[in-house]
């Protein structure tokens, strides 16, 4: 999983050629934290996209730029566009459908 | 080290400034999408360095230094509340011989508590004064401690603004089931103690410390044993976890699990949680909520090295926790006692890993406005299998000779019934169990299993029978059985522990 910030966005999210899925979230938020073991799985079963991590509260630019107005939310990008966005913990299963449908 | 990684975000000498908001999850962030500015920090230790990004790593920040246990802060501050008590005291001194400076407050409560049961500590302990005198002589350690309620808001809001403490352990309940179920004024004690001390400690630490973390002593009996064997996970839903109904399914990653606790004590601790859970997402505080499992034992590397250092062993329905129980009855040559089928299962952990666990958690703070929980066991176990462990180490290394009984349960609770429990975050943060029931019992024997003790035993053995039921009679427990040990056939459920 990459850690993605407002210095390597660009790089690691829009210019990438995999469907990417960044996750924005907080120190704060249990969801959040509580996600990765499932980020890591999802990871490891489709390793051609790109998995992604924003903190919220360390990139406060790229928050307000996605107009993320809650956490865990999940922005889907391909070919530097924004596919879609899921709001709220999801289950492995949820988040594979969306991306089998995207890819 | 298992720590090596975190960054100052975790840090309690990190002072957060910049744009700070502070809103649950999912809750909108539209007053502060005006302003860009980043979060940064300013290091209480070294203000020189002015602000600047939280991401100097433990490891590479000499605030920072190595101990067997993790990256330790230089000097930590640790402020323990409840540090007369059978876990208090011993975890001040290994944090002290650590290099900490240790505070720490206690009304001693627990001695009058167990004086009102008419018992005393079989393990006899000096008074703070001596205690701290001692301390000074044999470890060279000093502890800063003063007598007080933690319910004194006042004196603690001061004590707290005096010393600045940059961890808080709060072992400041009344910790016994039974002594919650004698009557109306017990319970309300025990809650108004244990509920509004927490509280009042959480709004002094927004107002004072809010960078400090709190560690907060809950126990496994929050959860219950639920009868359809649902694992225990730690506190919270791990992300995989759904709920299905209607066809349709949603993710439980992140909530806190259910509770069922099973005395008025319990129901404290489970208040507790949702206190100290609001209060990290209100105000950023930062929080381990440790579920402990039954504890139990005397050892300690540092109580161990003079008789006047060792910490309280009570053996009364009240506060003797069911090991140290066994053991005193074995001493004695009574039936050890176990409720009902004693088929109860229940996570274990011996004093000396609890004290390990402590301090690798005080070394690993959560980030701001995180909630954690950590199961703190080492093993799970059966009660009557526990019984044949102490038969067992009594018989063929003391010589004694160990019969077990099986009395009327005093509680309301399951006695047969599944048990799985997850307990990952400790091993991820280092820890392996190094020492297990049967170590542990035999260095209570060793310990106990003298004239001195024998005869301190004997004067208290009344108090270790239960009179307190959960039905509100005062009565004794009927006796139900008396069985040789070895002779029971294995039944009922298999217990399940996850580490890995």
């Amino acid at each position: 999983m990459i850690d993605v910030n407002e210095a390597n966005f660009s790089e690691k999210v829009l210019e990438s050629d995999n469907l990417v899925m960044v996750e924005f979230w907080s120190s704060w938020c249990p969801p959040c934290k509580i996600m990765e073991p499932t980020l890591k799985k999802l990871k490891e079963e489709h390793p051609g996209i790109t998995i992604g991590k924003i903190n919220t509260d360390r990139n406060r630019s790229l928050t307000k730029k996605y107009e993320i107005l809650g956490v865990p939310t999940f922005l889907f990008f391909k070919e530097g566009n924004m596919l879609h966005r899921e709001v709220s913990a999801k289950s492995k299963n949820q988040l594979k459908k969306i991306i089998e449908e995207l890819r | 080290m298992h720590n090596a990684e975190k960054t100052c975000w975790n840090c309690p000498a990190a002072k957060l400034k910049g744009n700070i908001d502070f809103r649950a999850c999912g809750q909108s962030m539209k007053k502060t999408l005006d302003e860009d500015k980043e979060i940064v920090i300013e290091c209480k230790r070294r203000p020189d360095l002015g602000h600047f990004e939280p991401s100097i790593t433990f490891e590479q920040c000499p605030e920072w230094r190595k101990t067997k246990y993790g990256y330790l802060l230089r000097d930590m501050k640790v402020m323990i509340l409840g540090i007369d008590g059978y876990l208090g005291w011993p975890l001040a001194l290994k944090l002290a011989k650590l290099g900490c400076k240790v505070s720490g407050i206690d009304d001693y409560t627990r001695r009058d508590c167990v004086m009102e049961k008419g018992a005393h500590t079989i393990i006899p302990i000096p008074k703070m004064t001596e205690r701290l005198h001692v301390a000074k002589e044999v470890l060279d350690v000093e502890i800063n401690f003063r007598r007080m309620d933690i319910r004194d808001f006042k004196a603690l809001r001061e004590f707290i603004e005096e010393v600045k403490p940059e961890a808080i352990i709060q072992y400041a309940e009344i910790p016994s089931a039974p002594y919650s179920m004698v009557d109306l004024d017990h319970a309300v004690e025990v809650q108004n103690n244990n509920v509004l001390g927490t509280l009042g400690l959480l709004w002094i630490m927004k107002d004072v410390v809010p960078e400090s973390c709190i560690i907060k002593l809950g126990t496994m009996g929050e959860y219950g044993a639920p009868l359809t064997g649902r694992p225990l996970f730690e506190g919270l839903f791990p992300s995989d976890a759904v709920l299905s109904w209607d066809d349709r399914e949603w993710s439980m990653g992140g909530e806190l699990t259910p509770r069922d606790p099973v005395s008025f004590y319990h129901c404290s601790k489970v208040q507790d949680t949702f206190n100290v859970y609001e209060a990290c997402k209100y105000w950023w505080l930062r929080s381990y909520d440790i579920m402990q499992g039954v504890i139990y034992g005397v050892h300690t590397e540092e109580i161990a090295q003079d008789e006047r250092l060792r910490t309280r062993f009570d053996i009364d329905e009240w506060f003797g926790t069911v090991i140290n129980r066994f053991v005193s009855q074995a001493i004695l040559g009574i039936p050890l006692t176990i409720y009902g089928e004693g088929e109860q299962i229940r996570g274990f952990i011996a004093l000396e890993e609890a004290m390990e666990c402590m301090v690798r958690l005080i070394a690993s703070p959560p980030e701001p406005g995180q909630y954690d929980v950590v199961n703190q066991v080492s093993g799970i176990y059966k009660i009557r299998d526990l019984a044949e462990t102490v038969s067992d180490v009594a018989s063929k290394e003391f010589g004694l000779d160990v019969k077990i009984q099986r009395l009327e349960n005093p509680r309301v609770e399951a006695e047969v019934h599944p048990l799985e429990v997850v307990a990952k975050k400790l091993p991820q943060r280092g820890f392996k169990p190094t020492v297990g029931p049967d170590k542990e019992i035999a260095r209570m024997l060793k310990l106990l299993n003298n004239k001195v003790m024998r005869k301190r035993i004997e004067e208290k053995k009344y108090s270790i029978m239960p009179k307190t039921t959960w039905s509100g009679e005062k009565k004794d427990s009927d006796v139900l059985e008396v069985y040789e040990p070895g002779t029971k056939q294995k039944t009922g459920y298999e217990p399940r522990f996850h580490t890995k």
